[in-house]
């Protein structure tokens, strides 16, 4: 069930962002561009986030998707080894760009779309992190575990589906320069 | 109708076998002829089912009642000739004993019975021939099928009777089997009161020793203890029959077997008070169902969890009529197509039954527990049996070894020892099982003799084995034959062999079996004498000053000559006292042999060889024989590599043409250019079947304290060797780990069990992410918040300014 969810939901935002790309045909324009206080830690931190991102999402929904199993063996210890990155890296991104992409009046530097898909992606790996971690702690019974991982899969759904639409809108502004 | 006719087929058949053999007895014209028109009027007039006796009531019928032999007669207990009772006829006539036939416990010869998940096999054991060869008449893929070794039907009854409830191989008696003795014998019927008598006086241990006595039809009798079964049909020739009587030419050797019924038990009647449990205790099923570690006194055994909370067995095993007793494992309902007996299952007791709409589906059936498992990723739940958790031996770095009744034959008790060593089983050997679920399981290493015959091994029967190179197997046996001799020769002490500073006695088995004893001989080896717990010469070395033997020492030497002499064949016993060699003469006096150097002890110490044709001096024993005594000393092994490298050549010896093996320990052992090599083959891999049983408490269970248990790099449950035992002593048994019977990835699982190490790292981490993630998401959220004005509401004008 989960399968086919995750593919037409990719699917369909895929489909969602070349329309978008289709009817705007104006490029957005590049805002101003505050400079990053730490632009070299900025780049690696977000390049280490991409990187545990794509890992995620193969490992994750490369399983899930095209094999039809659950996470397994070897895929498993280089899922939670990237999880460890993309963790780190959402929370560093949320603490150097939260100014930037702070919803109220003071971010100019992304456009509110970018904003909206990173506090969503920030806010689906908090409940990927919890998915995961709270049932290690012995408080879960088998429902709740099984509760858990599914809480586990969707979230992480959101989250890519938040990412590919963060990741056309920043192509688009790219673009646009 | 069905049923009434096959009972007539067998009375006319009876009849005619008896009518011809009973000549000289009139009543075997009469009495069959009314046993035949009272079958014949049953059949044209009982054409109904029997009717199922359960009116609701949860009272067990008393059951007093009249006992039939097995031709349907009343048994009078106090006539002297009286029949053992019939369980056919006598439970029959209430409960459908053809129904109850095609049970579990009994249909197992039966094509159409479902095989079902593989079980315990029986297994043949001849510790004489080092074999242990699982069998089973099912197609489980643990086994041979008896057929495909030459065991009959009635083979497989006296082998396994014992533990057997009787029906299935017990009454194949149309099986063709030329040396079958059913006859004599009579039908092993199914024995109800095995299971379901209440009553203190059934022994079963006593049906084991009927059964191995050829007194099939009367072992039910004799265990249920209403009457005392004498005799033996194993004595009796082929051509006696039961309606014979007793042996009038023989009262001492083949007295024929005959029962006498405790009138005691009877009322005036002739009704005996049977007492009945519909379920069975526990104590009955642990006669055939008794598993044990030979290691732990009885005293630090603890009953399964179920039992110590009140539950029986036949709680969870149920049956009902027919007898098709539950087994408990989960994929049985989709094997016997029955939603029903997923309810006896562990996950349908305690979880309930998935998909039930009624109370099934609740789970905690008779007020059991319902599991929470918490912190268990369900994986666990895919991946794994209950029994994986829960039961049998916690797993150590090496299994332990386990004694079961059927295949150890405990339980039988008496002044022989009934009990054997082999087969060796090992428990617990956690094996991907036939559902894909990892499973504890008890594992044994098949062990045979076999000849090759292009990829395949064709087992040897083990009495051909002991025939040919019994002699040179069974070197316990040899020496004991000696200490047997010499204990005639011997005033007082009892004879020992003393070899590598350790002393052999006889023992209750006929072989060897080490003695402690607190002063050693001054020889080794040497035949000697124990006697108030220190070893003496079976002669004192004295000797006159004129060289001569003393007169004592003469007489003690004679003694022993003699009583050597006995199992001397065509040797001659002769004593050693240095360079000289003695022998008794013709007249039966001690006299010096001339032109023979003798290899006498030290001190004058008189030494036991045995003269031969050729007037060269042999020991009393082989030299191999010594040493495999000395090495086999104090363990379970049958024989040594060199006693089979030895029995191999005498057996390539007499039979050239056929290349002989010897199957143990996991490998094949056989002859390659003389010396003794050693092989892999399919029929040398092990077989295994799962252990339900003790189910240990939960807060024992694998990982109910830590993941660590299970995931660690030397976890046993994955890491614990796993080692090839069987009746021969080798360095080269087959040796595994337990990953490999599991069907998992090594690799992979010692480094999941190395990323515990740093699991409680990586949680605090992680939490510390999620809060910093979460505190972020709180400042945006409050941002939003405060625009959107929910918090805040805007002071508006100072009313000051």
């Amino acid at each position: 069930m989960f399968k086919w969810i995750a593919i037409a939901s990719v699917l369909a935002t895929i489909a969602g962002t070349g329309l978008h790309r289709l009817i705007r045909r104006k490029r957005l324009p590049a805002p101003p561009q505050p400079l990053p206080r730490f632009p070299r830690i900025e780049a690696v931190v977000v390049a280490m986030t991409a990187v545990g991102f794509l890992v995620l999402a193969i490992t994750g929904f490369g399983g899930a998707t095209f094999l039809s199993r659950p996470l397994h063996g070897y895929w498993t210890i280089v899922h939670v080894s990237a999880s460890g990155m993309f963790a780190t890296g959402i929370a560093c991104l949320a603490v150097m760009r939260g100014e930037a992409y702070g919803l109220g009046n003071a971010g100019r530097r992304f456009p509110s779309g970018m904003k909206w898909c990173f506090w969503l992606s920030a806010a689906s790996t908090l409940v990927l992190i919890l998915s995961i971690l709270v049932p290690m702690l012995r408080l879960l019974g088998t429902p709740a575990q099984s509760l858990a991982i599914d809480i586990h899969r969707y979230a992480a759904l959101v989250s890519l589906i938040a990412a590919i639409v963060y990741a056309h809108l920043a192509r688009s502004i790219r673009a646009g320069e | 109708m069905g049923r009434n006719t096959v009972s007539l087929a067998w009375d006319v058949s009876w009849l005619l076998q008896n009518a011809a053999r009973c000549r000289t007895c009139l009543c075997a014209f009469l009495w069959p002829l009314g046993l035949l028109s009272t079958s014949l009027a049953v059949a044209a007039t009982n054409e109904l089912p029997l009717p199922q006796h359960w009116d609701g009531s949860r009272v067990v019928p008393v059951h007093r009642i009249v006992l039939y032999d097995e031709n349907g007669e009343d048994i009078a207990p106090g006539y002297a000739r009286a029949m053992p009772f019939s369980a056919r006829t006598t439970c029959g006539a209430c409960h459908d004993y053809a129904t109850i036939s095609r049970g579990f416990h009994f249909n197992y010869m039966s094509s159409n019975a479902v095989a079902g998940r593989a079980g315990q096999p029986w297994i043949w054991v001849d510790e004489r021939a080092g074999m242990q060869l699982p069998l089973a008449y099912r197609p489980w893929t643990n086994a041979w099928h008896p057929s495909s070794l030459g065991l009959t039907p009635w083979q497989m009854t006296l082998e396994f009777g014992r533990h057997m409830p009787g029906g299935g191989s017990g009454e194949a008696t149309d099986a063709a089997d030329p040396e079958a003795r059913w006859q004599v014998s009579g039908p092993l019927e199914i024995n109800c009161l095995g299971c379901h008598s209440a009553s203190p006086r059934q022994d079963q241990s006593e049906w084991a020793k009927q059964v191995m006595r050829g007194n099939l039809r009367w072992a039910a009798t004799a265990a249920s203890g209403l009457g005392d079964v004498g005799g033996m049909a194993s004595r009796m020739p082929d051509t006696w029959d039961v309606v014979q009587g007793p042996n009038k030419d023989d009262a001492v050797y083949a007295v024929a077997p005959n029962v006498r019924y405790d009138v005691s038990l009877f009322d005036l009647k002739n009704r005996a008070l049977i007492d009945i449990s519909s379920r069975p205790k526990d104590a009955r099923c642990l006669y055939c169902h008794s598993v044990a570690q030979p290691d732990t006194p009885r005293e630090a055994l603890d009953a399964d969890v179920h039992s110590r909370a009140g539950i029986m067995c036949a709680d969870c095993h149920r049956a009902g009529l027919d007898h098709n007793i539950s087994r408990g494992y989960e994929t049985e309902a989709a094997d016997r197509h029955d939603d029903r007996v997923r309810l006896n299952s562990c996950r349908g007791c305690h979880l309930g039954t998935e998909g039930a709409r009624d109370m099934a589906a609740v789970g905690g059936r008779l007020g059991t527990r319902i599991p929470a498992h918490r912190g268990f990723p369900p994986i666990h739940f895919e991946k794994l049996s209950c029994t994986a958790c829960h039961s049998g031996p916690w797993p150590g770095d090496r299994h332990t070894r386990v004694k079961t009744s059927r295949a150890n034959r405990l339980g039988i008790y008496g002044v022989a020892r009934w009990a054997t060593d082999a087969p060796f089983i090992a428990e617990p050997v956690f094996v991907k099982g036939q559902d894909g679920r990892i499973a504890p399981h008890r594992m044994m290493w098949p062990s045979f003799w076999a000849v090759r015959s292009g990829d395949a091994l064709i087992p040897l029967d083990a009495g051909v084995i002991t025939q040919s190179v019994g002699h040179i197997l069974e070197a316990g046996e040899a020496v004991a034959r000696i200490l047997v001799a010499l204990r005639q020769g011997l005033a007082e002490g009892e004879p020992v062999f003393v070899s590598s500073g350790i002393t052999f006695r006889v023992s209750a088995d006929a072989t060897v079996e080490p003695a402690s004893c607190a002063r050693m001989a001054a020889q080794d080896p040497a035949w000697a004498a124990m006697a108030n717990d220190t070893v003496v010469p079976l002669v004192a070395p004295a000797a006159s000053s004129t060289g001569s033997l003393d007169r004592a020492t003469e007489d003690g030497i004679v003694s022993i000559l003699s009583a050597l002499a006995a199992v001397a064949g065509s040797n001659q016993p002769v004593a050693c006292i240095g360079a000289r060699v003695f022998a008794i003469d013709v007249d039966g006096f001690l006299a010096p042999l001339e032109g023979i150097a003798g290899q006498g002890g030290q001190d004058g110490e008189a030494t036991w060889h045995w003269l031969l044709p050729d007037k060269t001096l042999a020991p009393l024993v082989p030299e191999f024989v010594v040493q495999a005594v000395t090495e086999l000393a104090g363990t379970e092994f049958s024989f040594t590599e060199a006693q089979l490298a030895r029995a191999l050549q005498a057996m390539a010896a007499l039979d050239p043409a056929r290349q002989h093996v010897y199957v143990a320990c996991g490998k094949v052992f056989e002859l390659r250019n003389g010396a003794l090599a050693v092989s892999d083959h399919p029929a040398a891999e092990p077989r295994a079947w799962p252990a339900a049983h003790n189910v240990r408490p939960a807060a024992q269970a694998l990982g109910a304290r830590q993941c660590t248990e299970c995931h660690s790099y030397n976890a046993p449950f994955f890491f614990a060797g796993v080692e090839a035992r069987g009746p021969l002593k080798t360095s080269h048994a087959g040796f595994s780990l337990m990953w490999q019977f599991e069907g998992i990835a090594p690799n992979f699982n010692r480094l999941f069990g190395l990323t515990f190490l740093i699991r409680s790292m990586y949680k605090t981490i992680m939490f510390s992410l999620a809060a910093v993630i979460a505190l972020a998401l709180l400042l945006i959220g409050l941002r939003i918040l405060k625009r959107a004005g929910v918090f805040f509401v805007s002071p508006g004008p100072d009313p000051s300014e």
